[in-house]
């Protein structure tokens, strides 16, 4: 069965390469511009990960972190964040969110990749 | 022969003892140097049934007359005695009283002020203060009746009786300048307190409060109230714990202490208390601006750095590689003009730039921006309500053509659905105001002043996807305020915005 990942950026182009990043590989990719969109999609398709940036339109991506978290549905689903913001407290402000993985911009696609694979307990074929 | 004389002798002496007394108690009760002498001087004239008299003081070598009885004033204005001439500079200069009676010849007192006929009799004596002649006390009579030989020592016993007098009179003036000073010196010293920004507590070595002055009894009224006892606690508490910064209600304050040293003795501390609020703000509203410019700096060095590591590890089609190379060479063009928009910015609101300005026609400016907008965009419609006032302006032309071209891109932004784009000039008595309509999503009327901020966005997820820097209006607003001319906007949401660029004509000339 096809894992789904929801991408969520409020950027196209920033969207545009993690889809790229993640495609051929089976996955099923939902994506969001926002937090209120993440969240919907999230209850709505209940994905196996979320990539999730922190720096989002009226609500933060922190805060949809810790939606997803304190929710029943959604408090396995691992989240890994991107963020453009690289201080110590920023890491730990997403860690304490409940993040899986925090990776901070700009990001290499291929550790975004094994990160993915790893959460998601898979072989890389 | 001389039993007669006796009685009358002693009778005087005896009137002369109570007359003395009279006048000592007199001169004590005036501290005044003035009220002295003219105490001491009436005094003498009744006595001695004068008609008029004088006492002059000695200052720098001369002798001028300090307080009078019956002199003229004229004379009193002119009188200004060299040690040693005259009469009374005789007087001064020898220390020995004089008792002169009717015309005077004697070359001694080389007379420089003619000494009138009608003068019969005068009795001049020193005042001597510390074996220096401080001045000179001296009595005259008209008319027929000259003083008596006795009279000239009882005179002279006066006359110590004033020195003494002036001498406290002195004292206490000197004292009395002194404490002025002093008061003068503290009234300064809490003026300058009070009027200082910064709190200012002087604690003595128990941590008990000395001295506060209105600012930081202001200052610490949310933590202690009235209380200045608990003032002194709570600053020692905090200088205990080593503590320099604490909050007190909304304040945020620092706290700079000095040891107060007195004789070189530490016998407490001043604490300056400092405002910090204003600066914690500017701190916060430094690193937000840094944090945003790094982040929008980093949204397409993202884009770009994973494109290419893709690129660079994966094979594509190559119109997909195509796709790609363009996504980043878009996103390079907005790093460029971020960083440009950045400096320019930066350059702007320093001040640290040379307004080249030169008469331009502000109307052909604005309708030659137009067709680079015009030629990539076709979703918007560029009108021009024509005519425009052909009116000429002194402006930099390179700045108000960045102003213009962020207006329109601006305009173009904020109605992804495109529409019409309508430009007008007015000519009002001091300036020009342009406005750019669009027909795009609009801003709240909360918001409509936030435009102008730098990294503010009505919209971030609009202006993201179509690559404002969150700069552009920032500049608009210092370029218009550069040339003393403004920038405002008009709205309403889902119907769309009017901006207005007013600069002013200054150079007031017809084309």
């Amino acid at each position: 069965m096809s894992k789904t990942i929801l991408l969520v950026d409020d950027e196209p182009h920033v969207l545009e390469v993690l889809r790229v990043t993640l495609e051929d590989l089976g996955f099923k990719l939902l994506e969001a511009q926002d937090g209120p969109g993440a969240l919907a999609l999230a209850k709505s398709e209940s994905p196996d990960l979320v990539v999730l940036d922190v720096m989002l339109p009226s609500m933060s991506g922190l805060e949809v972190c810790r939606t997803l978290k304190q929710s029943t549905d959604t408090v396995g689903t691992p989240v890994i964040m991107l963020t453009a913001r690289s201080g110590e407290d920023d890491a730990q402000a997403g860690y304490d969110a409940g993040a899986d993985r925090y990776l901070t911009k700009p990001f290499s696609p291929l550790t975004l990749l094994t990160e993915v694979v790893k959460l998601l307990d898979m072989e890389l074929a | 022969m001389s039993a007669t004389p006796r009685p009358i002798e002693k009778s005087r002496t005896k009137g002369q003892l109570a007359a003395l007394y009279r006048i000592s108690r007199a001169l004590n009760s005036a501290l005044e140097v003035q009220d002295v002498l003219q105490t001491m001087l009436d005094m003498v004239l009744e006595i001695f049934q004068a008609d008029a008299g004088s006492v002059m003081l000695e200052k720098d070598g001369f002798l001028t007359i300090n307080v009078s009885r019956g002199l003229d004033p004229e004379i009193i204005e002119k009188t200004r005695q060299k040690l040693g001439m005259g009469i009374a500079g005789w007087v001064a200069a020898t220390g020995e009283a004089l008792h002169l009676d009717g015309k005077v010849e004697d070359p001694r007192f080389d007379i420089v002020v003619e000494r009138g006929d009608s003068i019969a009799s005068s009795l001049s004596v020193p005042i001597s203060v510390e074996d220096h002649v401080a001045g000179v006390l001296m009595i005259r009579r008209v008319g027929e009746k000259k003083f008596e030989p006795g009279d000239l020592a009882f005179l002279v016993s006066v006359g110590d009786l004033a020195a003494v007098a002036l001498q406290k009179a002195r004292l206490f003036q000197a004292e009395r300048r002194q404490r002025r000073l002093l008061e003068f010196g503290h009234q300064k010293l809490s003026a300058t307190l009070s009027s200082m920004a910064d709190g200012v507590v002087v604690l003595d070595q128990t941590g008990q409060v000395v001295t506060t002055n209105t600012v930081a009894r202001r200052f610490m009224h949310p933590l202690c109230g009235e209380s200045l006892e608990r003032v002194g606690e709570k600053l020692s508490s905090l200088a205990q714990r080593g503590q320099t910064e604490f909050t007190s209600g909304e304040r945020m304050l620092k706290i700079v202490t000095t040891p107060l040293v007195v004789e070189g003795e530490e016998s407490g501390s001043v604490l300056l208390l400092r405002d910090e609020t204003a600066n914690r703000e500017l701190d916060r509203m430094k690193s937000e601006f840094l944090s945003m410019i790094s982040h929008e700096l980093k949204t397409p060095i993202t884009t770009i750095s994973a494109f290419l590591e893709l690129l660079l590890h994966r094979e594509f089609p190559r119109e997909r590689q195509t796709h790609f190379l363009g996504i980043c060479s878009e996103e390079t063009r907005r790093l460029q003009s971020l960083i440009d928009q950045l400096l320019h910015l930066t350059r702007l609101e320093a001040g640290k730039f040379v307004l080249e300005e030169r008469v331009l026609e502000f109307g052909k400016l604005v309708v030659d921006c137009i067709p680079a907008f015009s030629e990539t965009n076709t979703d918007h419609e560029f009108v021009v309500v024509e005519p425009f006032p052909e009116r000429s302006i002194s402006a930099d032309p390179t700045l108000v053509t960045q102003a213009v071209t962020n207006l329109f891109s601006n305009a173009v932004k904020y109605s992804p659905g495109g529409g019409k784009i309508t430009v007008s000039l007015k000519e009002l008595t001091d300036s020009l105001v342009l406005s750019v309509e669009d027909e795009g999503v609009g801003i709240e009327a909360e918001k409509l002043e936030l435009v102008f901020e730098k990294f503010y966005r009505a919209d971030n997820s609009l202006t993201r996807a179509t690559g404002g820097t969150g700069l552009g209006l920032a500049n608009v607003k210092h370029i218009a305020l550069a040339h003393g001319g403004s920038v405002w906007v008009e709205s309403t949401p889902g119907v769309g915005s009017t901006f207005f660029l007013e600069l002013p004509k200054k150079t007031g000339e017809q084309k």
